[in-house]
C-alpha cells in the first residue's frame, strides 16, 4: 500500500536509496575481509549509482554556495518585481523564492541527478521556509502569534503539515527535523492555553519521544519504505530519544516552567521531584539499554544526557569547587576508559574495544573524501589502528573472533 | 548488527549468482556476532578525561601554588613526566621508515602527555626561574628538536605537529627578537621572507618523503603546514608589495608553482584536501592577477565594475563545476571504477 503510493511521490528514483545503502553496506564487508575484490567490484557492477552524491565535504560546500546563489539570483528577480509594483512586498520575495526554488529542485534532481547532494537540500529547505512565511503572512495571528492560545494552533498545524509533506515526498533529514519540531510545537500549543497544560507538559514530552522512538525502532523488513525513509527514521529516533530526556530533564523543566510563568528566579517546579529521579534514572537507563542491544545511537544519547545530568546537579548543587570536580571527573573517565579498553578485548558480551575494521578508512579514499588529509596536523591524536591489517588472511573464516583482523594490538 | 537492508541485499546478491550461498551464509552469521566496537567511544572518554584530569590537576596547583612552592610542583610534573615517557618508551614499536605497527594506545597518549608536560615544565621553569634568561630562540628550539625526534623515534604524527609549531615558533624568534617588534617597517619584510623560507623547507620535506618513501605518511602534516606558511607569505608579499616589480616576477611563479606543487601531492595520494588547497591558492593567484590588470584600466570606471562583475559570477560557476568534478581530477581508488566522464 505506501509501496505503491510511494512510487507516485517519491521525488529521487527508488533504486537510489537501496544502491546507495547496498554499496556502503558491501564495502564495509569488503574492508573486513569478507567479501574479495572481484566479489565488491561485483557489487559495484551490479547496482551501479547513477546519481549525485559526493563527499560530506562537499556537500556541504555546494550547499552553501546554493544559498548564496539562489540568495543572489532570487533577490536580484524579486527585486525587479518589487520595482515594478513600486512597493516592497514579503509576499512577491517568499512566493519568488518558494517558486524558484522548487522548480530548480525538480530540475536538479531530474536533470543532474542530485541525491541529498547538498544543493538538493539548500533547495527544499529554501522552499519549506518560503511556504512557512507565506502560510504565516496569510494566518490571522501574523501579528499576534502566541503559543498560550489556540488561535494559532491552524498555523502551526499548517507548518507540520507542509514539513511532513516534503519530508514524504524528498525524504531528506532536515525536513524530517522540521516535520518533528512542528509536531511538538503543536503539541505545545495544544497544551499550553489548559490550565493544566504546563504541569503536563513534561510528561506529555515524555510520553511522546517515547513513542515516537519506539515507533522509529529498526524496521523487520527491507521494503522500498524502509530504504527510502531509513535517514527521516535515524532523525526522528534520534531527536525522539533526546525529547525523551530532555522534556522531563529537571534544569530544562524548572527553567521553561519559570519563563512560561514569568518568574524573575526560577523556584522548584510542581512535579520536580519525579524530573530530579527520571534526570538521575534516564541516561543510566539509555546507557545501559545501549549496551546491552547493543545499539550505539541509545548509547550516544545516553551519554551526552550523564554529561547534562551532571551539569544539572552542579547547576543548582555546587558539591565540590570546580577544580576538584574536574579531577574527580578526569581520573573516573580514564579509570572507566583504561579498564574499558582491556576488559572489552578481544570481546566481551558482545561488545569490544577493538576498532571495527569496516570503520577504518586506511588508503580508502572513498569511504573517507580527506583520506590521508592532514586532520593530525591540528594536534589530535587519531590513530590509525588495524593498518596492519593482513591482506592475504583467510577471506571465508567466520570464527568466533575472526573479525577481519582491525586492530594489530597484540602489545600488552 | 543484522540490519533487514544487509539481509536484502545477501539474498539478492545470492539470486543474482554473484555471491555462492555459503558465503551469504558465512557473512550474514558474521554479521550477526560481530560485536559492537566501543573503540572511538573508549578512546574519546580516554581524551576527555586526559584533559579534564590535566586541566583540573593544573587548576588545583595555581590554587595552591603559594603553599606548594615552585620546587615541589615542578617535581610533580617532572615525576609525571617521567612516568609518562618511561610508560611510551616501554611500548615502543621497532623503527621501520613506514608505518610502524601500533603496539598500545595508552602509549601513544602518554607520548602526547610527555611532550605536553615537556612544555608546561619549560614555561613554568621559565616563569619562576628564568632558566633561558631572555633567548627565547632557544626555548623554543629545545622542544622543537625533542619533538621532532620522538615524532620519528615514535612515529607519532600528533607529535611531528608539535614539533613542527615550536620550529615555526623558533625561526619567528630567530628572524625577530621580541625586542625589535617595536621597529615597524622592517620586521614584518624578514617574518614574511621566513615564513616562506620555512614553508618551503617543509613542502620540499613533504615531497621528499612521500617520494622517497622516508614516513611518507607524515608528509601531509608537514606539507599542510608549509605549504600554508608559504602561500600566507607570498600572498601577503603580493598585497602588499603592490608596486614592485621585482616582487611579482618572483611570487606570481612561487605561487603557482606552489598551487601545481599541491595538486601533484593530490593526485599523487588521492587527497581531496589538498586538491581543494591547490585550487584555493590558484584561485587567490589568478583573481589577484585580474585585479592586478583592472587596475591597468582604472580610468574605464564602468567597463572595469561590468568585466569584474562578470569574472567573479563565471568563477562562481567556476568553483561549482570544480566541486561538481572534484572526483574526476583525481585517479580512481583501487577497485573502483573510474567515474565516467559526463
Amino acid at each position: 500500500m505506501l509501496d505503491a503510493l510511494l512510487t507516485r511521490f517519491a521525488a529521487y528514483p527508488l533504486p537510489w536509496p537501496r544502491h546507495l545503502r547496498w554499496l556502503t553496506q558491501a564495502e564495509r564487508w569488503h574492508r573486513r575481509r569478507w567479501l574479495t575484490d572481484e566479489q565488491l567490484a561485483a557489487v559495484r557492477a551490479a547496482y551501479p549509482l547513477d546519481c549525485y552524491r559526493p563527499a560530506w565535504p562537499l556537500r556541504v560546500g555546494l550547499f552553501i554556495i546554493t544559498l548564496i546563489g539562489f540568495g543572489l539570483g532570487g533577490g536580484f528577480f524579486a527585486f525587479f518585481i518589487t520595482t515594478a509594483i513600486q512597493e516592497f512586498s514579503l509576499t512577491v520575495y517568499a512566493l519568488v523564492a518558494a517558486v524558484g526554488a522548487l522548480f530548480w529542485l525538480e530540475l536538479g534532481i531530474r536533470e543532474k541527478r542530485l541525491y541529498h547532494a547538498g544543493p538538493d537540500n539548500a533547495l527544499l529547505y529554501v522552499a519549506l521556509g518560503a511556504a512557512a512565511t507565506l502560510a504565516a503572512r496569510y494566518s490571522w495571528v501574523w501579528n499576534d502569534f502566541s503559543l498560550t492560545s489556540w488561535r494559532s494552533v491552524p498555523l502551526v498545524l499548517v507548518w507540520l503539515g507542509l514539513a511532513l509533506a516534503a519530508t514524504a515526498r524528498y525524504a531528506e533529514r532536515g525536513a524530517a527535523g522540521a516535520a518533528f519540531a512542528g509536531a511538538l510545537l503543536v503539541l505545545v500549543n495544544l497544551l499550553l492555553p489548559l490550565s493544566w497544560g504546563r504541569l503536563a507538559l513534561p510528561l506529555v514530552g515524555f510520553g511522546f519521544g517515547a513513542a515516537v522512538a519506539w515507533l522509529t525502532r529498526e524496521p523487520r523488513r527491507a521494503t522500498p519504505a524502509a530504504y527510502y525513509y531509513e535517514g527521516v527514521r535515524q532523525t526522528w529516533r534520534l531527536l525522539a530519544l533526546a525529547t525523551t530526556y530532555l522534556s522531563v530533564n529537571y534544569l530544562v523543566v524548572r527553567e521553561v516552567n519559570a519563563a512560561l510563568s514569568g518568574q524573575y528566579v526560577s523556584a522548584h517546579p510542581p512535579l520536580g521531584g519525579v524530573c530530579i529521579v527520571l534526570t538521575a534514572v534516564l541516561p543510566v537507563v539509555f546507557i545501559a539499554l545501549g549496551l546491552r542491544r547493543p545499539d550505539r545511537v541509545l548509547l550516544l544519547v545516553g551519554l551526552a544526557a550523564l554529561a547534562f545530568s551532571f551539569y544539572t546537579l552542579r547547576h543548582y548543587r555546587p558539591l565540590l569547587p570546580l577544580s576538584v570536580a574536574a579531577t574527580l571527573v578526569g581520573a573516573a573517565a580514564l579509570a572507566v576508559a583504561l579498564f574499558g579498553l582491556r576488559y572489552l578485548r578481544p570481546e566481551r558480551h558482545t561488545l569490544t574495544s577493538h576498532p571495527d575494521a569496516a570503520d577504518l578508512d586506511d588508503e580508502d579514499a572513498a569511504a573517507n573524501p580527506f583520506g590521508r588529509a592532514a586532520l593530525e596536523s591540528l594536534v589530535s591524536v587519531r590513530l590509525s589502528a588495524g593498518l596492519a591489517a593482513p591482506d592475504t588472511g583467510p577471506r571465508t573464516e567466520f570464527g568466533g573472533g575472526q573479525f577481519g583482523g582491525g586492530g594489530a594490538s597484540s602489545g600488552f | 548488527m543484522f540490519t533487514p537492508f544487509a539481509a536484502d541485499l545477501l539474498a539478492d546478491l545470492t539470486a543474482r549468482r554473484d555471491l555462492p550461498a555459503p558465503t551469504a551464509a558465512a557473512v550474514a552469521d558474521a554479521e550477526r556476532r560481530i560485536p559492537l566496537s566501543l573503540a572511538s567511544e573508549l578512546r574519546t572518554l580516554l581524551y576527555g578525561g586526559v584533559t579534564a584530569l590535566a586541566g583540573g590537576l593544573g587548576a588545583l596547583l595555581y590554587e595552591h601554588h603559594e603553599r606548594l612552592g615552585p620546587g615541589l610542583i615542578l617535581s610533580l610534573m617532572t615525576a609525571l613526566l617521567l612516568v609518562a615517557a618511561w610508560y611510551a618508551g616501554r611500548h615502543r614499536p621497532r623503527f621501520t621508515w613506514g608505518v610502524a605497527p601500533r603496539t598500545s594506545v595508552g602509549a601513544d597518549y602518554a607520548l602526547l602527555l610527555a611532550c605536553l608536560l615537556f612544555l608546561g615544565i619549560e614555561g613554568y621553569a621559565q616563569a619562576e626561574y628564568t632558566v633561558f634568561g631572555t633567548r627565547y630562540g632557544l626555548a623554543s628550539a629545545v622542544p622543537a628538536v625533542l619533538f621532532l625526534a620522538a615524532a620519528y623515534f615514535f612515529d607519532h604524527r600528533g607529535v611531528l605537529a608539535l614539533g613542527l609549531t615550536a620550529l615555526a615558533a623558533w625561526v619567528g624568534f630567530t628572524v625577530a627578537p621580541l625586542g625589535v617588534l617595536t621597529s615597524f617597517d622592517f620586521v614584518p619584510a624578514r617574518l614574511r621572507a621566513a615564513a616562506i623560507g620555512l614553508g618551503s623547507v617543509l613542502t620540499a620535506v613533504a615531497f621528499g618523503s612521500e617520494w622517497r618513501g622516508r614516513k611518507a605518511h607524515f608528509a601531509p602534516t608537514y606539507l599542510s603546514l608549509g605549504a600554508n606558511l608559504a602561500g600566507v607569505g607570498l600572498a601577503s608579499v603580493l598585497i602588499d608589495g603592490w608596486d614592485s616589480i621585482v616582487t611579482h616576477l618572483l611570487c606570481v611563479p612561487a605561487l603557482a608553482g606552489l598551487a601545481w606543487a599541491l595538486y601533484r601531492f593530490a593526485h599523487r595520494i588521492r587527497s581531496y584536501w589538498f586538491l581543494v588547497l591547490a585550487a584555493g591558492w590558484g584561485y587567490f593567484l589568478v583573481t589577484y592577477l585580474w585585479i592586478r590588470l583592472m587596475w591597468l584600466g582604472k580610468e574605464l570606471d564602468e567597463g572595469v565594475f561590468l568585466l569584474s562583475a562578470i569574472y567573479f559570477m563565471l568563477s562562481a560557476a567556476g568553483i561549482v563545476r570544480f566541486f561538481l568534478n572534484l572526483k574526476k581530477l583525481l585517479p580512481p581508488a583501487p577497485g573502483e571504477t573510474p567515474s565516467r566522464p559526463s
